[in-house]
């Protein structure tokens, strides 16, 4: 019958690595042996100082915070949407997000944009194709695209688990037409359709 | 007579707050992140976007400043509201912008959307032309995309070469008086 070991290792106890180890060569002088522990003990019992903390999301500074956002919003694109956006396109998104989330002009009292929202706006854009947003934020942390056509306008936040929320403002024969609603990104074509969109922003996304 | 009949105000007697004329402007910061923006050019402001007109979480009222509270041309007026709001405790960046609107349309707006506004002169201690607009709703998407498309569409750039600079708290008092009081 086989028992497992459920001993827990002394970790106070300097570890021995016995007489080989890998590849590599064992010491062969005091000297080298003692280098050789002093290496093995910080491995094994790591100094405060040695260990990398990660400081408290509710401790970090807004510009820490902001930093952190840009870089997984990069990170996801690059993740996300290699194969759809050219060198251009994702320079132009990257320009946007570092405009909007300049720490400078950040208002400090909205929540930093969250990656679950960045994640539906990304997704959203490749789906619908056509004609890239303009972005702007709400205070609580979703990202908001729009489009803009003389006086009509369609704006969307984009919420997370690809939620979106939608109002649009057109202009039909000199009478001004509203509607609003709340679907996910995958039906917004169908949603919109009423309204014929897809010649101006989405024609990419009719079929 | 031998009693002044007049009532000596107790301490912390408040007037009522005074009700906004319909002709008058509301002033309201807009952050660089609710300005509308150019597609192809994300400094390029051409706008606002409703959810400037959308309650912080922490606010109960929107918070507005009163254009008329300030004494001179309109122009004059907008120097005024603006400087006075830098000198309060908002975070007024660089790049944010200011929204003016007319009291009686964006109470005609609100009211078309169900919405039985009330706009009142509140002054606060660090803005004495701050004016606050009650029962206004938390959640009306369609509303502040309208706002932001008409009655509450003037925009003003902080950045603007046109915008003197500096900050300076508003008067104690307002330039305009009440038609009885006047």
């Amino acid at each position: 019958m086989t028992s497992l070991n459920t001993a827990v290792s002394n970790r106070a106890k300097s570890y021995d690595p016995g007489p080989f180890l890998g590849a590599l060569p064992l010491p062969s002088t005091d000297a080298s042996v003692e280098r050789w522990r002093a290496a093995t003990r910080t491995l094994v019992n790591p100094t405060p100082s040695a260990i990398v903390q990660e400081v408290p999301r509710s401790e970090m500074t807004i510009a820490e915070r902001l930093y952190d956002a840009l870089a997984t919003f990069k990170l996801k694109t690059a993740m996300l949407a290699a194969a759809h956006l050219d060198r251009d396109e994702r320079s132009r998104l990257f320009k946007q997000l570092d405009s909007l989330l300049d720490v400078e002009s950040w208002d400090s009292t909205d929540t930093v944009t969250t990656e679950a929202s960045f994640t539906t706006l990304l997704r959203m854009v490749l789906f619908l194709g056509g004609r890239r947003p303009a972005l702007g934020v709400t205070a609580i942390g979703n990202f908001i695209a729009t489009w803009t056509e003389g006086d009509d306008r369609l704006t969307i936040e984009c919420k997370p688990q690809d939620h979106v929320r939608w109002v649009l403002l057109q202009n039909l024969d000199g009478r001004r037409e509203t509607a609003a609603g709340e679907t996910t990104t995958k039906r917004l074509p169908d949603v919109l359709r009423p309204y014929d969109p897809f010649a101006r922003w989405f024609p990419h996304a009719a079929n | 007579m031998c009693c002044d009949r007049t009532i000596p105000l107790l301490a912390g007697f408040r007037m009522p707050p005074t009700k906004l004329p319909p002709e008058h402007h509301l002033v309201r910061n807009v952050p660089w992140g609710k300005l509308r923006k150019d597609e192809n050019d994300p400094e390029k402001v051409i706008g606002v976007l409703g959810e400037a007109f959308k309650m912080r979480p922490v606010e109960q009222t929107l918070s507005t400043t009163w254009l008329e509270y300030f004494a001179g041309t309109r122009q004059q007026q907008i120097h005024g509201a603006i400087r006075a709001m830098r000198a309060s405790s908002l975070d007024i960046k660089t790049k944010s912008g200011f929204a003016i609107g007319n009291v009686g349309n964006i109470a005609a707006a609100a009211a078309a959307r169900d919405h039985s506004i009330r706009v009142l002169h509140e002054p606060v201690e660090d803005n004495k032309a701050h004016v606050a607009v009650r029962r206004w709703p938390r959640e009306d998407m369609l509303l502040f995309e309208l706002l932001a498309a008409e009655a509450w569409s003037e925009l003003v750039l902080n950045n603007s070469p046109d915008i003197p600079g500096g900050a300076q708290p508003a008067p104690n008092q307002s330039a305009w008086s009440p038609p009885d009081r006047e």
